[in-house]
């Protein structure tokens, strides 16, 4: 009895400890200066722009990684042309950016499409600048975030099998019909799960787009990479500011996800 | 609807599924698919859907030829083994879901489902989800669904097989019942040999991916063509020597290398003195008995031959170790080459009394 206990007082320790107390520190330092500090901090213009960044690339990365994710989980699934051999390897593929360091991800798109790159000078002298511009923040949060919507919605495709499909299709309606009419209400929680982590996912991600955006202010800074920046310059008011902005969001979104995985179980 | 299938063959990989498979099936028919489980016959049914498509063959319909038709369009209704009824919708939506894709008005809907809801005795369950309904109850359904949008065809992939013992000879009534009045052609898979003549019109028979025989249940099981059909249809015991047989040893020297398969209904069991035929018997002893409900199952040592049999609960008890005579009225005879049936020859003798 006592051995649980001082496990259970363990677990409430760390959870304090790393969770609890870094929260009530961010809180407390957006506000060290007062209301006054506080949205002084965020009506900064770099504020507003990286906190504007990182909108636009949470949506955009959203919109695509949710379409091209249910795609490849319904390919990967279904699809009877893709070999059982390339499934496997495509399966696999999937899991990459997990393996990968961000940071190293990012760097892979340097190398790439870098300047300095055939491919990079090509773009650019077309007048599209990818690396240390917005296309490059955006492909960066892509490779990041990608394989969360396929790893959510493929076992939901796996578990309810092909034959209500079949049916669907015994019955005369085509695969457009069929996906919305009866695919889509069987995955749609997990959908929406993906989705929640997705958006969080790319709401905090550093690594990769510092690498791939070079963290110009007022260009290519996003929120989290302007924290760093405030931080590098003990700007701590205006760090735990934006910080804070961003911690609010995640909890909202923690919040949906439990509400949605509540909703996935029901269904 | 008139099928026609013309060597139809399905591999997958190095496998072969279907292999060469030909028949024709009349317009109202109600065909059973029998063989055992892995012997293709859902592959045949999904071929026949546009669910798979084969490796060689011609499928028509209507003796247009339907190999490049996708499901959608070929006017057929098919019901899963699980029934793949859609689990987000009610009783109602399942039914409606073929019309509502046709773009029926609402009115014309409303109309068909009632129609079918009442035929199936659905009747106070449409606003039920799937998982509200019983075993029975869902298989109602997939028929009703798939019967909706008025099919030519209705293909049933193990209609029973996820419904229990006692509800299952009923719904198989109700099942045969309901095609033969809607009167659609329509054919089932089955492992069932039971089922399959208890509801079809005529059976096909498929082994190892080869249609064996197709035929009504009486021809089939009075003339079976191959060992795998006498084997499969039927209870049966296969002798291999056949010199033990009394009455068939002719056929064993004509034909060496025969075997004969005997079926329980072929055997006439008595004590000494009680069978009149008494110069066609054999000696046996009884190994055991076992009591089926409605008569004996009695097992019988000719020799180091096993026999089964049935015997009535009316007439004497035999117990194990019982010494018996036995009147095998008849073998299916097979060898690599042919195979027939054939009659105690001894049963026939002219001068029985003087032996």
């Amino acid at each position: 009895m006592t051995i649980r206990r001082l496990w259970i007082t363990a677990v409430y320790l760390i959870f304090t400890i790393l969770l609890i107390i870094p929260l009530i520190e961010i809180v407390r330092g957006s506000w060290a200066d007062g209301w006054g500090g506080f949205t002084q901090a965020l009506m900064r213009p770099q504020s507003l722009h990286a906190l504007g960044m990182t909108g636009i690339i949470v949506i955009v990365v959203t919109l695509i990684n949710t379409m091209f994710g249910v795609m490849l989980a319904l390919y990967l699934v279904r699809a009877q042309w893709i070999g059982p051999r390339i499934k496997r390897l495509l399966n696999s593929l999937v899991d990459l950016p997990f393996a990968v360091s961000p940071v190293i991800g990012g760097l892979m798109i340097v190398l790439l499409l870098g300047p300095s790159t055939v491919i990079g000078a090509l773009f650019e002298d077309a007048g599209f600048k990818v690396v240390y511009a917005l296309p490059g923040m955006i492909l960066a949060t892509l490779f990041v975030t990608f394989p969360i919507m396929v790893r959510e919605v493929l076992p939901v495709l796996q578990e309810i099998g092909a034959q209500q499909e079949e049916a669907a299709s015994t019955l005369g309606a085509y695969s457009w019909y069929t996906f919305w009419k009866v695919t889509w209400p069987s995955i749609r929680w997990g959908v929406i799960y993906g989705v929640v982590l997705t958006v969080a996912r790319s709401l905090g991600e550093f690594g990769a787009v510092l690498v791939v955006s070079g963290n110009i202010m007022n260009k290519t800074q996003t929120a989290t990479t302007l924290v760093y920046q405030d931080v590098e310059n003990f700007n701590v008011v205006a760090a735990n500011g934006v910080a804070l902005v961003l911690a609010v969001f995640s909890v909202g979104l923690l919040l949906l996800m439990e509400w949605a995985k509540k909703r996935k179980e029901v269904h | 609807m008139h099928i026609e299938v013309r060597n139809l063959n399905k591999s997958f990989g190095d496998f072969n599924a279907v292999q060469n498979v030909s028949f024709e099936i009349e317009k109202g028919h109600l065909i059973g698919l029998l063989g055992p489980s892995g012997g293709g016959k859902t592959s045949i049914l999904r071929m026949l859907a546009g669910l798979e498509s084969p490796t060689s063959g011609d499928i028509l319909f209507h003796g247009k030829r339907v190999n490049d038709l996708p499901p959608q369009e070929r006017g057929i209704g098919f019901v899963f083994q699980n029934y793949a009824l859609f689990k987000h919708m009610t009783v109602f939506d399942n039914i409606a879901f073929g019309l509502k894709v046709k773009k029926q008005s609402k009115e014309q809907i409303r109309q068909r489902v009632t129609e079918l809801v009442e035929l199936t005795g659905l009747k106070g369950f449409e606003h039920r989800y799937v998982h509200q309904l019983s075993g029975g109850q869902r298989q109602r359904v997939a028929f009703a669904r798939a019967l909706a949008p008025e099919p030519q065809l209705l293909l049933l992939d193990e209609p029973f097989a996820a419904i229990d013992a006692k509800i299952r000879t009923e719904l198989r009534t109700w099942l045969k019942e309901m095609i033969e009045r809607v009167g659609i052609t329509s054919i089932f898979v089955t492992h069932d040999q039971d089922e399959a003549i208890e509801v079809a019109d005529e059976i096909m028979i498929i082994g190892k991916g080869k249609l064996e025989q197709k035929g009504t249940p009486w021809e089939i099981y009075k003339n079976p063509q191959t060992p795998f059909v006498a084997s499969f249809i039927g209870e049966s015991t296969v002798v291999e020597d056949l010199s033990v047989l009394k009455g068939f040893e002719s056929a064993a020297a004509d034909h060496p290398g025969t075997k004969a398969l005997i079926r329980p209904e072929y055997i006439e069991i008595g004590r000494p003195g009680e069978i009149k035929l008494a110069s066609a018997t054999l000696d046996a002893n009884v190994k055991d008995v076992h009591f089926r409900g409605s008569e004996w199952l009695v097992e019988l040592l000719v020799g180091n031959v096993k026999l089964i049999t049935y015997r009535s609960l009316e007439k004497e008890v035999l117990r194990p170790g019982d010494f018996v005579n036995v009147l095998v009225h008849r073998a299916y005879l097979f060898n690599d080459n042919d195979s027939w049936i054939a009659e105690n020859s001894l049963k026939t003798d002219p001068m029985p009394v003087h032996i």
